[in-house]
């Protein structure tokens, strides 16, 4: 399976499926999409449950101004918008919940102040599967891909948190990343995926340098100690490697302390398959 | 007082003349308490904001919220308040004030921020940590936070101070070598913790209050994994409420959000809980079994860390469900290991001499858990209720040759979970299920398992206590989660800091 991550394209490795929660910001609003399987029969239904929760979560100081069934592209969605005001401050909150297929299900969640007018063009951006993109509203960007639906955000959301991708059966995780190294927010790229607090503190990690064809970079893999029980606990890797010159490719696998010569050969993979995205990518 | 200022220490000494002392008095709160970002994910925990963060977390999904939880990734206690203090705001912030849900503790907060205490100065702290880590873990972290200096103990690593009072730490910050602890709730655990690791803390510890804390754990985690949220009894206040719109409600959500968040679950029963129950005369988890027609009501006497690694169809039931994927299981038996070497570890450990502590009573508790296991096989049959629909229905014969129909809830979700079970035998005085035996949420046996009934006064509306003799208080009808905005618990407090000052 191979996921766009911006300026990079990256091959998973077999077993593992991407899981990415996507936040995207900017000075004053904030979208956040996950996509995950729920027994609720139709988006509708997830959403009243949610709903009675919210209302005593709120403590009844966010009221529904919108709570609207709809289809979209095919596909049954449900849409609430609330307002409220806490301690003088007006907040908005949007929640789209989509449908992808029985039992599995996505949800857009945009806050911040006033965004009721973002909402609508987002939500009739919404296309499922590979369906070519119609012609974007404005004030949205192109649309993007989130592996099962696409749907244009506004202009100048940037994104705040890296991919991610799973093999649950084995507990193993990655969390992966790039973007272009002359890019002027490279530092906020290291700061989105630091080391692991084990890492730092751990003093049996070893480090080695990567290096093949255009590629060069560093690969740390670490034993760590479980916190819980104080013995021996997950091996943890973290990997970076240039491509080319122009890009940085950030990596971090987990998993168990046996999984340790797969976690190491599954990192030299990636970074060995990694390929720079046509047209440079986000 | 004036804590920013230490030139104003009174220092004189000789006859007719007083001694003041610089002493931090650092506040540690509940679970849930203190207010995380998580960085990784570019979330948080803020309860201080219900519109802005929590009805977020009421609408994510199971999944989402137990990635969110996940104790191996990065979390920071805030430092800025949801909103501007009233006064004092950047002293306040530099005290760690920021960090904790305000609702919960402002009102105590201001009101021990005033308190004087003769020519001493007291500034008052807060420890706010993240509760989704191990106990021990967060207990060295907080050493290392006050101290000023990395900590390790045994098999652990390093935890370095996180410089949230500086480089020099909360005592550094405070300009003084002394402090005071005072707990509320899973903080005395990360407090006792905390000191049980650190030789260095205890020496400038002088004192300790553990106020409305699980010594020994509760049951009542361990029943809502098992029932999921029973509104008859999961009533009010603002951990209910977590539980039954964000951590909730179904069994199956909650072991799921919960499965790799290490801290809410070691407060589980242990089993110095259980044997605590046995000799009150009440077994802390008790059954009885379809197949031998409810006749014989049968206690835990195994470690009931055997119990909780096993699934909901055990008898007793246990917390690794089986209707969980793999993955999640896996995390929950982890999980259950780390509540048997977090309960093995700290036992009835306290800082001998130094510790005092409180606790509630007399309100609704879980003390013991009771089931009336479901048959281990039934019948399922589909009955037509009309129009053109079905319904499951299932039976099952009881020993007696009767058909007894299983509710889908009752019976087969919640394992027969009955609040108010008669156990035979059981003297009167015994606490028995749910009952008048707590703070709402720490059982009676676990808030007071640090002393013995001989070292235990009752609290009186003066907050009167004799502090020489009595290290524990009796706090009838004070609640567990709003338990220091009580007034006279805050009068206690106010006593026992004026008597632990005095006695240095």
């Amino acid at each position: 399976m191979t996921i766009d991550i911006g300026p990079a394209l990256a091959k998973l490795p077999v077993g593992c499926s991407e899981t990415t929660r996507f936040v995207f910001a900017d000075d004053d609003r904030k979208v956040l999409i996950s996509r995950f399987a729920d027994e609720a029969e139709t988006p509708e239904a997830f959403s009243r449950q949610r709903q009675g929760r919210a209302a005593e979560v709120t403590g009844g100081a966010a009221v529904a101004i919108v709570k609207e069934g709809r289809k979209l592209d095919g596909h049954l969605a449900f849409l609430t918008v609330y307002r409220g005001t806490h301690r003088g401050r007006t907040e908005e909150n949007a929640f789209l919940v989509l449908q992808l297929r029985p039992g599995r299900y996505a949800l857009v969640q945009v806050s911040g102040s006033a965004i009721q007018s973002l909402v609508e063009p987002m939500v009739a951006s919404v296309r499922f599967g590979s369906k070519p993109a119609d012609p974007v509203p404005r004030p949205l960007a192109a649309p993007r891909n989130f592996g099962e639906f696409s749907m244009s955000l506004p202009v100048g959301m940037v994104r705040r948190t890296p991919f991610t991708a799973e093999d649950a059966a084995a507990g193993i995780s990655w969390r992966i990343d790039a973007e272009p190294l002359n890019a002027p927010s490279f530092p906020s790229l290291a700061q989105r995926l630091p080391r692991s607090p084990e890492l730092d503190a751990t003093g049996r990690a070893t480090t080695d340098t990567f290096r093949r064809d255009d590629r060069v970079g560093s690969i740390t893999i670490a034993q760590t100690i479980d916190p819980e029980l104080g013995v021996p606990g997950p091996v943890l890797i973290f990997a970076e490697a240039t491509l080319g010159g122009r890009i940085r490719v950030h990596l971090e696998g987990r998993g168990p302390a046996a999984a340790r010569e797969r976690l190491a050969r599954e990192t030299l993979g990636i970074l060995h398959d990694v390929t720079l995205t046509p047209g440079g990518g986000e | 007082m004036n804590p920013t200022n230490p030139s104003l220490t009174v220092c004189r000494e000789g006859p007719n003349l007083v001694t003041g002392r610089r002493i931090a008095v650092i506040f540690v709160p509940g679970v849930m308490g203190s207010r995380i970002d998580l960085t990784d994910d570019d979330d948080a925990w803020d309860p201080d904001r219900p519109i802005g963060n929590m009805l977020g977390w009421a609408w994510a999904s199971s999944d989402d919220k137990r990635h969110l939880l996940d104790s191996a990734k990065r979390g920071v206690i805030m430092r800025e308040p949801a909103d501007d203090f009233d006064s004092d705001h950047d002293a306040r912030v530099a005290r760690g004030w920021g960090g904790v849900r305000w609702a919960s503790y402002g009102t105590f907060l201001e009101e021990a921020d005033g308190w004087s205490f003769g020519a001493n100065q007291t500034p008052l702290y807060v420890y706010g940590y993240d509760w989704r880590q191990p106990i021990a873990q967060i207990g060295l972290q907080m050493a290392a936070d006050i101290l000023g200096a990395s900590q390790s103990e045994g098999g652990r690593q390093a935890l370095f101070n996180q410089d949230r009072y500086g480089a020099s730490g909360l005592l550094g910050h405070a300009n003084t070598d002394l402090c005071i602890l005072i707990t509320h709730s899973m903080g005395g655990l990360v407090a006792r913790m905390a000191l049980k690791q650190c030789a260095a803390l205890r020496e400038k510890t002088i004192a300790v209050l553990h106020g409305v804390q699980p010594a020994t754990g509760g049951p009542l985690l361990y029943r809502r994994m098992v029932t999921g949220v029973f509104s008859p009894i999961d009533g009010s206040g603002f951990e209910a409420m977590i539980f039954r719109n964000i951590i909730g409600p179904g069994p199956d959500d909650m072991s799921t959000i919960l499965s790799r968040c290490p801290g809410p679950m070691q407060l589980l029963p242990s089993n110095l809980l259980r044997d605590a129950c046995a000799s009150a005369g009440a077994g802390m988890i008790t059954w009885t079994e379809f197949e031998e027609g409810r006749r014989t009501v049968h206690a835990v006497t195994e470690s009931v860390y055997n119990v909780f690694g096993r699934d909901e169809t055990a008898r007793p039931p246990g917390i690794v469900r089986s209707t969980l994927p793999v993955a999640v299981r896996n995390d929950l038996s982890s999980r259950v290991r780390g509540i048997q070497s977090f309960h093995t570890g700290i036992g009835r450990w306290k800082f001998e001499d130094k510790t005092w502590a409180f606790y509630g009573s007399g309100l609704n508790t879980d003390h013991t858990v009771h089931f009336d296991c479901p048959p281990v096989s039934y019948e399922t049959n589909d009955v037509y209720v009309g129009d053109g629909l079905s319904v499951e229905e299932h039976s099952a014969t009881d020993p007696s040759g009767n058909r007894v129909t299983l509710d889908d809830t009752d019976d087969l979700i919640r394992r027969g979970f009955d609040p108010t079970p008669t156990i035979p035998d059981a003297p009167s005085t015994a606490p028995v299920g749910h009952g008048l035996h707590g703070d709402e949420t720490v059982p009676r046996l676990s808030g007071a398992a640090l002393f013995p009934a001989s070292e235990t006064a009752t609290l009186a509306a003066s907050g009167t206590v004799d502090f020489s003799t009595r290290h524990q208080v009796n706090a009838p009808g004070v609640q567990h989660e709003p338990a220091f905005r009580d007034a006279g618990i805050q009068r206690l407090v106010r006593a026992w800091i004026q008597y632990a000052i005095t006695a240095l």
